[in-house]
């Protein structure tokens, strides 16, 4: 076989090909919301991610059009851009696309081999390295120049610019009711994050549109969102000032629908039977809000997947024991 | 936090690659887990017993190691011996030197005792540790099981993949800072 004429897997072809497509309305979204820097962003993570992908599949003396064409490596790719804050250093998002690609995806043995998501990979491993940098999430989309200019040019005077998203808003309040920060934080928009909410809308949008193409079950999407929703709420202790916030913020704030739709469905570090999917989407959402509401971070959407692609094989071997048992 | 975690990860991946030397099947990785758990929690309860019955009324801080050392040692050669008598089917041959070289064992007893905690909290840190440790060791088979495959780079199969696989494991593990020391 030629290291360069074999065809890629027509069907992971046109899942990450709907994958993808489902992925523009979120994207246009976060265009409106975040401004020029999300398409630098995108630009760098999917022009670092084939580099890496190519260079990985050269060394190992494996087809590399074959694997490039397939979409896979463009949708980590697409996944870390919107993952990733867009007025974060140009050098950030390479760094988590290479890590991506290769310790999340190619050390493991590439395409179909992979024990974790390897864009959650290349997400902790970034924000667990560059914390200062992770928070640069502009307070109103700069324009062209401007962008070109904080991520291009180290990012100068940080200050004027980046602002606290909601989830961050909401962690370090001890003052304000959730009505006075909605009112006054600019991190907060009607509902959830400021513009993130209609982000998470368009997420939602695309994910039905997989789900309704059978490109993945709605176990790990409706499991992870009833787990955040379901402890949220038990935790949900009114809008005084030391809130943990609604159920519907927390849907409507981070990156929930990306992580529910677009990050736990990924099949191959995932689960394989829909018992297991349903677990490992409600024990990801009970981490992400574990996390959000008492851990380090913000958000915990990269460390409750990893975690929860630790415990894939004890969840698929719980299932099958049920199989087994069930009449 | 991230201290414990590492330690622990550190002393399972050990333990990991002690049980690779031999075909480790499930159950004695289950047996490995168990017997390392019961020592972990049995080194800090009785670590810390020994303190308040001799270390501390004798003023023997600076002999401390010379009374747990031996604890350690008589849990090492004990677990097994007992753990082989309650159940004969289980392979506990060659489990003296996991528990033995279990920096976990040693390295709690010692921050527990540092520490100088309640009763509750030293219990509680004993069998926190021992079924974290457990955990993590099933973890560890779990993450070779699906590393070991012909696909793996050549360069990187056995050690090399396990340590990028603990390494990721600690990344994820990392997201729990914070939330244990509310």
């Amino acid at each position: 076989m030629s290291r360069n004429t074999a065809s890629p897997d027509p069907r992971l072809r046109d899942a990450m090909g709907l994958v993808l497509l489902a992925c523009l309305p979120g994207l246009a979204t976060s265009f409106w919301l975040l401004g020029w820097g999300l398409l630098w962003s995108l630009g760098l993570c999917a022009f670092t991610a084939a580099c890496c992908e190519a260079a990985a599949l050269a060394l190992r003396k494996q087809p590399v059009t074959a694997a490039l064409s397939d979409g896979s490596a463009l949708v980590t790719a697409v996944l870390l851009a919107l993952a990733l804050p867009t007025g974060a250093p140009w050098w950030l998002p390479m760094i988590a696309a290479g890590i991506a690609i290769g310790l999340g995806k190619q050390a493991f043995g590439g395409a179909g081999r992979n024990v974790f998501n390897p864009a959650m990979v290349g997400y902790a491993f970034v924000l667990l390295s560059f914390p200062l940098q992770m928070n640069h999430w502009p307070a109103q989309a700069p324009g062209f120049s401007d962008s070109l200019q904080l991520v291009f040019a180290n990012g100068e005077q940080i200050d004027a610019w980046a602002g606290p998203t909601v989830l961050d808003g909401l962690r370090h309040n001890h003052s304000l009711t959730i009505d006075e920060l909605f009112a006054s934080h600019p991190g907060f928009g009607n509902f959830g994050g400021h513009g993130v909410e209609w982000v998470n809308l368009a997420f939602l949008s695309g994910g039905l549109f997989l789900l309704q193409r059978k490109v993945f079950s709605w176990h790990a999407p409706a499991g992870l969102l009833a787990g955040l929703f379901l402890f949220s709420l038990l935790a949900w202790n009114g809008s005084g000032s030391d809130s943990n916030g609604s159920p519907l913020l927390h849907l409507l704030s981070g990156s929930t629908m990306l992580a529910a739709f677009f990050i736990a469905t990924e099949p191959v570090s995932g689960p394989k039977t829909d018992v297991a999917r349903l677990l490992f989407g409600l024990s990801a959402g009970a981490l992400i809000y574990l996390i959000r509401t008492w851990g380090s971070y913000p958000d915990g959407t990269a460390f409750a997947i990893l975690l929860m692609n630790l415990a894939v094989p004890f969840l698929d071997r719980l299932a099958l024991r049920y199989r087994q048992v069930r009449p | 936090m991230n201290d414990y975690v590492l330690i622990l990860i550190s002393a399972a991946l050990v333990s990991h690659l002690l049980l690779q030397e031999q075909a480790a099947s499930r159950l004695r990785v289950h047996v490995c887990g168990l017997a390392c758990a019961l020592s972990i929690m049995l080194a800090v309860t009785g670590g810390q017993l020994l303190e308040h019955l001799i270390v501390a009324p004798w003023q023997l801080q600076d002999l401390r190691m010379f009374l747990l050392l031996p604890w350690q040692g008589l849990l090492a050669w004990g677990i097994p011996q007992t753990l082989a008598r309650l159940r004969p089917e289980w392979p506990t041959q060659s489990l003296t030197w996991p528990i033995l070289g279990n920096a976990m064992v040693l390295g709690l007893t010692l921050q527990v005792i540092g520490e100088q905690g309640k009763w509750l909290a030293t219990l509680s840190w004993g069998v926190l540790a021992g079924l974290g440790f457990w955990l993590a060791l099933e973890l560890f088979d779990d993450l070779s099981q699906r590393s070991g495959h012909a696909q793996v780079p050549e360069a990187l199969r056995g050690l090399p993949i396990a340590l990028l696989g603990a390494g990721v494991m600690v990344m994820a593990l990392s997201g729990l800072n914070g939330i244990f020391t509310q």
